[in-house]
């Protein structure tokens, strides 16, 4: 197969042959990006664009380990002879006359890799014609519409195909691909001075998310449930802030699994987590019951998968917590030795014009053993009869609260003093099977190392949860997660819902 | 540039077409220019997350109003124009309609006398490589002795770009600007930046380490707080925050006029008011050597100084082009937007009249959060706990929940001069911990 960055091979060679002048080490990466947006608001559209990107950002090190980087949209064999120069002499050697300058020689140790590592999409985003993909877009806004006529309804849907290249100077040229394709509906209702607005996603890699008939099934199913809610929501009031027992969705678990505890497995800020000691990682630590993992890596077909590093290493899957004990860290070349784990090949870059830095793709809490759970989707299943399942496996005694978070709207961490957040569009609280209440936003908070060690327990089968674009350091990352399909989680003081005094 | 020319002489041509892809109006933007920065991470200069870095950037964006009626949004990039007639041909392939497109529009004056660059730092982003290490140099000396630092970071880079805006009447606005950026974070809890056009003067560095002690010397003494409904100060950075999420997102023009906003376009027509007449959202698109000034918007909109609030009262939404002709009302300037208080008080007479409150110097999740309705829910990052109109230390974790537009109404609001050009506000709000 030929790939559409192979026309860059003579002016790869001219970088790395540049560097080689130089006599520094240098990472290559290519980038070339393709994305399509359309956004359609009550069947108009509103806005149609695509946005081409491509450049060449260059990293390179001197032999004693000091950094230079230097970027390019400019792919002509000028510019990055120059973008070379300005990244070797004006950076990299031109910063060591300073005291206390990082030196990093790790990459010269890693092993050359070389091939292409693609994911296989359904559709080419070049299979239909924007006018086409318009249309698709349209009558599934219509759908939703329909639901409700007091609903406004946004559809934004957006396909990416992004494709990079990564050489180094020990050979390495591998290139790897990153589609990813979203529909993204909301919903908002204005009446009487009162807005309610909220949202639901379908995701994949490729056009199937608006083509594929399981995927509009799936559309079909969100819609409703998700209009409903909106409906409810306008009058719903505010819960009363405090600590209670949780039910998570798959959506929330991995909201969870990636917001509260898989940032402060990110190498490069083991400096500063608490789940490091002196910079290393504190490997073998028992911080979570027996029958919890989290994991992250690759996986094939999900949103934000990424098999190969920004820096060209393989990604591994990192079970970073197993059995509830402390075991890996998200670590990349740079990195992994000071944490005191191997690499991993967790760097990523959100462009040419970016430095990797430590991420997370596909992250998952799990239950290794969890109570089984024959629903396939949680539209199929009432608040009620959860309730009583759980009242059967003795997790609630009947009458005992417990809330119920929808939709999750996201969240941030503090690693540093293991903090976290999330927010929801709704919380149920249900006191019975018959006495469930809708209440509007509520923030939770926590403590990461007090929520984790909390007990827990995941029902059903490991479901694909929430995707989105994760911030760190300004760049942004697609990234999704999941978990069981549901979770449960007792009592804590450390984990706290914001409301009403 | 040559490559401007070529690029307008291009879509000239296509406007004397008699196809499909014959081109009525065009309007596009186009930047050069470069960036150098440094870093250092967790008291480490450089290295392989931070490394003295350069970036060329070279492209713009375009749309195009076609013969037939459509019109097409997209961007450039040194390919486009290399490959101007497929270029193009893509371009008409991603065209689309829409009723409220707008015309591009003719010439208006634009103010080209602004204050925008800064001669200094056109030599340091060209020739001068060491002019930002000494930056960090200065920091790392004044803070790295202080006894709560542990990890410091830092970061500065300048920037140099020449931009352009052209459109098919005859538009064809040219300026060179400057940047500078330097931000400090310590112990990943309390940081400062100063972000201008302009080289800043050892004064403008040196509030940086005072607002970082003002936060960090209570630092090591956390203290318990209760849940109640409290009086809560936003510092500055909170308050533009909230300001951004809550305030400035009802006003965009796309939402006003799409009714997704909690403001509607009657309400501006009748200047209706929703705040305070204390009260007002100025854009200030001349200010000197702001980041945010520029000649004109990317659609040719000169810059100017003009109210969106005034005395509580809504004046206009911010309007592009197209929701300009959607309202029926003006566009807008770019510029910074600030807010104008009539009547403020001093910062210490706002702490010392708390007797049992909350300083909130860092929110987490302000993204989460439902901007439509003014309310919030939302984690404490960062707060210190008041006593009796003084502070009592650092808490450890707690929510902030309330309604900022019904703050905004409250006469009971008050705001306070926390720095030259920077505001703080005192609300009340429920608090859990």
């Amino acid at each position: 197969m030929v790939s559409k960055l192979d026309k860059y091979t003579p002016l790869i060679k001219t970088a790395l042959d540049k560097a080689k002048e130089n006599d520094v080490y240098a990472i290559i990466r290519l980038q070339d990006y393709k994305n399509f947006n359309v956004d359609i608001l009550d069947g108009r559209t509103e806005y149609k664009s695509a946005a081409p990107i491509k450049g060449m950002g260059i990293s390179v090190f001197t032999k004693d380990g000091a950094a230079g980087f230097a970027s390019t949209d400019r792919l002509d064999e000028e510019s990055v002879k120059k973008s070379v120069d300005e990244a070797v002499i004006d950076m990299a050697k031109n910063s060591t006359k300073y005291e206390g300058i990082k030196r990093n020689t790790e990459i010269f140790e890693v092993e050359s890799l070389n091939g292409e590592y693609l994911q296989s999409t359904k559709y080419d985003l070049s299979s239909k014609n924007s006018n086409e993909i318009e249309e698709i877009v349209r009558s599934l806004n219509k759908e939703a519409k329909t639901l409700d006529d007091r609903l406004m309804v946004k559809s934004s849907y957006s396909c990416v195909d992004e494709t990079w290249r990564i050489a180094r100077s020990d050979g390495t040229d591998v290139t790897y691909n990153m589609p990813i394709s979203r529909l993204l509906t909301y919903l908002i209702l204005n009446e009487e001075g009162k807005i309610v607005q909220t949202y639901f996603k379908v995701h994949g890699i490729d056009l199937g998310v608006i083509l594929d008939e399981e995927s509009k099934h799936v559309y079909s199913k969100k819609a409703k449930h998700i209009s409903s809610l909106v409906s409810d929501l306008i009058n719903a009031g505010a819960m009363k802030g405090g600590n209670y027992k949780v039910l998570l969705s798959h959506d929330f678990v991995g909201l969870n699994a990636h917001e509260a505890v898989g940032h402060a497995f990110e190498a490069d800020w083991m400096k500063s987590s608490i789940f490091g000691l002196d910079g290393k990682l504190r490997k073998g630590e028992k911080v979570a019951p027996d029958n919890i993992s989290f994991i992250d890596g690759p996986l094939e077909g999900f949103f934000g998968n990424q098999f190969i590093s920004s820096n060209g290493v393989k990604r591994k899957t990192v079970e970073f917590i197993k059995n509830g004990v402390v075991a890996d860290a998200l670590s990349d070349v740079f990195s992994a030795k000071e944490v005191g784990v191997g690499i991993n090949g967790c760097a990523r870059a959100q462009t040419y014009a970016n430095i990797p830095i430590c991420r997370m793709s596909v992250t998952l809490m799990v239950d290794n053993n969890p109570y089984p759970f024959e629903k396939t989707s949680l539209e199929d299943v009432t608040l009620d009869e959860i309730y009583e399942l759980l009242v059967k496996h003795d997790e609630l005694k009947m009458g005992e609260k417990i809330v119920y978070p929808v939709v999750g709207m996201g969240g941030q961490v503090n690693p540093a003093e293991g903090k976290f957040m999330f927010n929801c569009a709704g919380i149920y609280l249900i006191e019975n099977p018959k006495k469930i209440t809708l209440y509007k936003q509520a923030v939770f908070i926590g403590d990461i190392l007090g929520a984790i060690a909390t007990r827990s327990k995941g029902i059903g089968k490991i479901c694909p949860g929430d995707t989105g674009t994760c911030g760190k350091n300004g760049q942004g990352a697609p990234v999704s997660d999941g978990g069981n399909m549901l979770f449960i989680i007792d009592k804590t003081k450390d984990i706290t819902f914001g409301g009403e005094q | 540039m040559k490559s401007i020319k070529t690029l307008s002489e291009k879509l000239n041509d296509y406007m004397v077409r008699n196809d499909d892809l014959k081109i009525s109006q065009w309007l596009f933007t186009f930047g050069e220019g470069k960036s150098i920065s440094i870093g250092m991470k967790e008291n480490e200069i450089g290295g392989p997350y931070m490394p003295p870095s350069s970036r060329n950037e070279y492209g713009g964006s375009v749309y195009i109003r076609w013969a037939d009626g459509t019109i097409s949004n997209s961007i450039i990039n040194s390919e486009t124009l290399e490959n101007m007639d497929t270029t193009i041909k893509e371009w008409k392939a991603l065209s689309y309609q829409n009723i409220f497109a707008p015309e591009v529009i003719d010439p208006l004056p634009i103010p080209l006398d602004l204050k925008i660059k800064d001669n200094k730092l056109v030599e340091i982003t060209e020739k001068d490589k060491d002019y930002l290490f000494g930056i960090l140099k200065f920091y790392k000396n004044k803070l790295s002795k202080k006894d709560y630092t542990k990890l410091l970071t830092i970061h500065a880079s300048v920037g140099h770009e020449y931009n352009t805006v052209l459109n098919s009447k005859g538009l064809n606005v040219e300026w060179e600007e400057t940047g500078i950026s330097t931000w400090v974070s310590v112990n990943n809890m309390a940081g400062d930046s100063y972000s201008k056009r302009k080289i800043p003067e050892k004064e403008d560095l040196k509030k940086i380490i005072k607002e970082i002690d003002r936060y960090m010397i209570h630092s090591k003494n956390v203290v318990q707080m209760k849940s109640d409904k409290m009086l809560i100060i936003l510092t500055p950075g909170v308050l533009a925050d909230f300001l951004d999420h809550y305030v400035k997102n009802n006003l965009q023009g796309g939402l006003v006029a799409n009714n997704q906003s909690i403001f509607r376009i009657d309400d501006f027509k009748l200047k209706r008011q929703v705040f305070d007449e204390n009260i007002s959202l100025i854009i200030n698109g001349l200010k000197d050597y702001e980041l945010s000034t520029v000649p004109c918007s990317s659609e040719g909109v000169p810059s100017t100084k003009q109210y969106i609030i005034a005395d509580g009262r809504l004046i206009t939404p911010f309007l592009n082009l197209k929701y300009s002709k959607k309202t029926g009302m003006s566009p807008t300037s770019p510029g910074k937007v600030g807010l104008e208080i009539k009547t403020k008080t001093s910062y210490n007479k706002l702490l010392h009249g708390i007797d049992y409150g909350l300083v909130v110097y860092d929110v987490m999740g302000m993204h989460t959060q439902n901007n439509t309705t003014g309310e919030y829910s939302i984690a404490v990052g960062q707060g210190l706990l008041v006593e009796n109109g003084e502070i009592k230390g650092k808490i450890e974790k707690a929510s902030i929940k309330g309604n900022l537009f019904e703050a905004l109404k409250n006469k009971n609001t008050k705001f306070a001069d926390y720095r030259e050009d920077e505001i703080a506000m005192l609300t009340e709000a429920d608090v859990t911990v």
